[in-house]
C-alpha cells in the first residue's frame, strides 16, 4: 500500500473500522451505571414532598398535643390503656405471631419453600 | 469527521439523565462505547485492560455527570475521561518503557502484518499499533474525531501546536512504515 500524499493516508485512516468491543461490555457498563441500585431513587420528587408534608403535620400535631395542659390527663389515660393491653397474654401471643411472620418474610421472601435435591437427581 | 449523532442530542441526553432518567445515559453508552473501547484498545494494546478502562470511563462519567458543562461535546468529555483512565493504568503498571519512545519505536510491521500484507486495513492497523504511545493516541483520536484539533488537544490536555506536531510525526511514521511493505 502506498500513501504518497497525506489525503490518501487520511482516507485510509477514516475508512478503518472501529475495534469490536468484547461481548458483554455494554451490559456490564449498564449494570454499573444505568441499572445500578444507587441509580434508582427510592422516592420521587412528589413523594418526597408528600412525606415532608406528612412529617411536618405529625410534628405539629404532637407539639400541639404536648403543649396543651388538658392533654396531659388524656395522654396518661391512653398510656395506661396501652400498658394494660400489652400485659394481656392474648395480645402478646398475637404480637409474637406478627413478629415471627415479619422475620420469616424478610428472610425467606415470598418464594415458596424448596426442599433440597436428593443425591442422584437432576437439579 | 464525526461517527456519532449531533452533539445537541448528546447534551439533551445528559440533561435527561441528570433530571432523573438514567436510561438517557444508556443511549450515550450505546452511542460511544465502541469508540471509547477503540481508543482504550489503541492506547493500552490489551483487550482486557481496554475493557476495564472503558467500563471505568463510563462509570466515572455517570458519577460525575453533574460536572459536564452544558454546550460541551460529550465525545470530547468521555474520550478525555477514558484517556486519563488509560494513563493512570499505564502509569501504575509502568508500561511507558524506553522502547515506546519515538526514536526507538519499532516501525517494522509485526508478524501478523507481514502475513496480511494484502489487506490494507490490517497493514494500517499494524502500523498504528507499532507507533509510540503518544502518536498512537493522537492518530486514534484523529481517526475518531477527525480534523478537530482543538478537541483532540482537550482530550489529551496538550497545546494544539503539540497535537499538530504529534499528528504530523505520526503520519510520517505511518507513511514510512507502510511504504516499507
Amino acid at each position: 500500500m502506498k500513501h504518497d500524499d497525506i489525503d490518501d493516508l487520511d482516507r485510509a485512516l477514516f475508512a478503518l473500522p472501529l475495534a469490536e468491543p468484547p461481548a458483554g461490555l455494554r451490559a456490564s457498563i449498564f449494570r454499573a451505571t444505568v441499572y445500578a441500585p444507587s441509580a434508582a431513587q427510592a422516592f420521587g420528587r412528589l413523594e418526597m414532598i408528600a412525606i415532608g408534608v406528612m412529617l411536618a403535620l405529625a410534628s405539629w400535631l404532637t407539639l400541639a398535643t404536648v403543649m396543651n395542659p388538658r392533654a396531659a390527663g388524656s395522654i396518661e389515660g391512653a398510656l395506661a390503656i396501652l400498658v394494660r393491653g400489652l400485659a394481656d397474654p392474648q395480645t402478646l401471643v398475637w404480637l409474637g405471631v406478627g413478629a415471627l411472620t415479619a422475620v420469616w418474610l424478610s428472610v425467606a421472601g415470598f418464594a415458596p419453600f424448596r426442599f433440597p435435591n436428593r443425591p442422584g437427581r437432576a437439579s | 469527521m464525526s461517527r456519532v449523532a449531533p452533539e445537541i442530542e448528546d447534551g439533551y441526553l445528559v440533561a435527561a439523565a441528570l433530571a432523573g432518567r438514567p436510561e438517557a445515559f444508556g443511549t450515550l453508552v450505546e452511542r460511544y462505547d465502541r469508540a471509547v473501547f477503540h481508543l482504550c484498545l489503541r492506547t493500552m494494546r490489551d483487550v482486557e485492560e481496554a475493557r476495564d478502562c472503558t467500563q471505568e470511563a463510563f462509570f466515572k462519567a455517570f458519577r460525575s455527570l453533574k460536572t459536564f458543562k452544558p454546550g460541551a461535546k460529550f465525545s470530547t468529555w468521555i474520550f478525555s475521561i477514558a484517556y486519563h483512565a488509560c494513563c493512570d493504568r499505564l502509569g501504575r503498571r509502568k508500561r511507558f518503557s524506553r522502547e515506546e519512545l519515538p526514536d526507538k519505536a519499532d516501525l517494522a510491521p509485526g508478524p501478523a502484518a507481514v502475513a496480511e500484507q494484502n489487506d490494507e486495513a490490517r497493514a494500517l492497523r499494524a502500523a498504528i499499533a507499532a507507533l509510540p504511545e503518544k502518536y498512537r493516541t493522537v492518530i486514534t483520536l484523529y481517526h475518531l474525531q477527525g480534523r478537530q484539533y482543538e478537541e483532540i488537544a482537550q482530550v489529551l490536555g496538550l497545546p494544539m501546536g503539540t497535537v499538530k506536531t504529534h499528528l504530523f510525526r505520526a503520519k510520517e511514521l505511518l507513511r514510512k512504515a507502510l511504504s516499507n511493505e
